[in-house]
């Protein structure tokens, strides 16, 4: 066995083994940050995998913004461990327990289907790196990404847009002020955040520039927007209402719109959807890439508040 | 191989914990093992003509890790709202 | 070069005892202030260990960019066990004396900060002492 297999198959155990863990414990807390560290180890995964494009998204993402938003559900719980089992009649402990080994057959019957088709797929496989080779893009992952299967983009960004929509409805709609926290914020963190805030949109713009010829592109370029966002919301140096009011709703619109306008534009000339002209696809690319960078740091920023103020806190519903 | 036995068990794990676990927050994360095990079976089980990393499974997954924090966002968005409403957030509702 | 390859060997092993060290610390250290002094060291060290072991294989932008991770990350570690200690302190998060068992407020011999700090101990605990407040 190389090193490099049995790193491999201490990962694998150690995901599988948080993996139950945080879904067999009762204490919440402990399984949110068993989460975060999942999603850590996930993120070495890919680069194990040759996935740094993944890797990059993940950590950022996986980890960062979704163990953010945990945390933020998690304060506005009233109770932070789970409930006490309720009393059972033997008919639901039966039920109970069949989920196991229907579960465990469900993963055998993904590992027999996969045994069976283990050569790559006759027809795709040859012409895809011709395809990745006359992209818009170097990198192949953006390429294929904004390229090859830009409309699948495209229809991300709207579900994107539409999960905006569904946070934004369920904001409890407080009265005249926002809902004050416990107690100022740190000024360790003000500090760290005038200091990280403009790094990080630095690296934002570095990453969207960077897409095109390596691993970065749009969506962690977004992520990194997003987290600093989140960091600035959390120093209150940000208030939540300025992500959601109309300069920011506009700024949201106008991104995907450009998106679409870029989408439709070739139309007009006779050509299908999505069809960059030769000369300008390289720039098109990275026009669109700007405004999805934009579009996935305002929902992720946006959704990051939606989930922790959703109801009064505890010190205030008292009073 | 090894990331195609574990994506499987990920995703064994994440149902098994969202349909026994009582705690809404908890099948929340449960759903979200399922979908890294998902995305574990796509890429860990990918393989392109020429031995290289398969782009196409690679975009898949980033636009799913995407949609999969949007999605958690909205649902934690709804266990908040239930809590608020019905004063618990873990099954069974009526008690 | 071998003596760089060895050198790279040594600072990544010593980087990789810190990280022994400060995860040994997260499961025997008594309290939640204790065991963030541990980590701390295990991060700012540790990842220094590491880094240097890396920098000195790699070729001078490489190297550059992983000094900038390093710093980024002593900033952030620095940050986030301050905010944690704070967070814990102001939930009531009891603080182990040296003699042994955890003291609330209110104690005089043995208390780190003397009894000036029972007055502020007792008002942070008011204020956010039901079970799920987060930090």
């Amino acid at each position: 066995m190389t090193p490099g297999s049995a790193f491999d198959s201490i990962l694998a155990v150690m995901l599988l083994a948080l993996a139950w863990r945080m879904l067999s414990t009762r204490d919440l807390f402990q399984a949110v940050v068993l989460f975060i560290s999942f999603g850590l180890l996930l993120a070495v995964v890919w680069a194990r995998l040759g996935a740094p494009d993944l890797a990059l998204a993940d950590a950022a993402i996986g980890a960062g913004v979704t163990g953010a938003l945990f945390l933020a559900a998690f304060g506005s719980l009233r109770s932070g461990e789970a409930a006490p089992e309720p009393p059972e009649s033997t008919a639901e402990r039966l039920a109970r327990l069949s989920a196991v080994p229907l579960c465990a057959a469900l993963a055998g019957i993904i590992l027999w289907a996969r045994a069976m088709s283990m050569a790559p797929s006759p027809v795709l496989g040859p012409l895809l790196p011709a395809a990745v080779e006359a992209a818009a893009a170097t990198s192949p992952v953006t390429a294929v990404l904004l390229d090859l299967r830009a409309w699948d983009t495209l229809l991300e960004v709207a579900v994107l847009l539409v999960a905006l929509v569904g946070g934004w409805s369920l904001r409890r709609v407080v009265g005249a002020a926002p809902t004050a926290v416990a107690f100022p914020p740190s000024q360790l963190l003000t500090s760290l955040t005038r200091l990280v805030v403009p790094v990080a949109v630095f690296l934002a713009g570095y990453l969207w520039w960077a897409g095109s010829t390596r691993p970065g592109g749009a969506f962690q370029a977004g992520a990194v927007l997003a987290a600093s966002l989140i960091l600035l919301l959390l120093a209150d140096r940000l208030a939540p209402g300025r992500l959601s009011n109309t300069p920011a709703r506009a700024v949201t619109s106008a991104a995907f719109g450009l998106f679409v306008l870029v989408a439709l534009a070739s139309l007009p000339f006779g050509r299908p959807v999505l069809d960059y002209p030769e000369g300008a696809a390289h720039a098109l690319v990275l026009i669109v890439e700007a405004a999805l960078t934009l579009l996935i740091g305002l929902i992720l920023g946006s959704l990051f508040i939606d989930g922790s103020r959703t109801m009064d806190r505890r010190e205030d519903a008292g009073s | 191989m090894i990331w195609v036995v574990t994506g499987a068990g990920l995703l064994a794990v994440g149902l098994h914990g969202a349909l026994v676990r009582p705690h809404l927050m908890q099948k929340v994360i449960a759903f979200n093992v399922m979908t890294s095990g998902v995305f574990l079976l796509l890429v860990g089980g990918a393989r392109s003509v020429d031995g290289a990393p398969d782009p196409v499974a690679q975009a898949m997954v980033l636009t799913g890790i995407v949609i999969a924090v949007s999605a958690t966002a909205v649902m934690l968005g709804l266990v908040c709202r239930i809590e608020a409403m019905r004063g618990k957030a873990h099954l069974p509702e009526t008690e | 070069m071998i003596i760089r390859d060895v050198a790279s060997v040594v600072l990544l092993s010593l980087g990789s005892l810190f990280y022994v060290a400060g995860t040994v610390a997260l499961i025997r250290f008594p309290d939640v202030y204790a065991r963030l002094h541990g980590l701390s060291k295990a991060d700012n060290l540790g990842l220094g260990f590491v880094a240097m072991g890396l920098m000195i294989r790699s070729g001078w932008l490489v190297a550059a960019k992983i000094a900038f991770v390093w710093l980024f990350v002593l900033m952030s570690a620095a940050v986030s066990a301050h905010l944690l200690a704070r967070a814990a302190y102001r939930a009531g998060v009891p603080v182990t004396t040296a003699g042994g068992g955890p003291e609330h407020g209110g104690a005089a011999g043995g208390r780190w900060d003397g009894g000036g700090a029972a007055g502020t101990r007792s008002q942070g605990g008011g204020a956010a002492g039901e079970p799920g407040s987060a930090p």
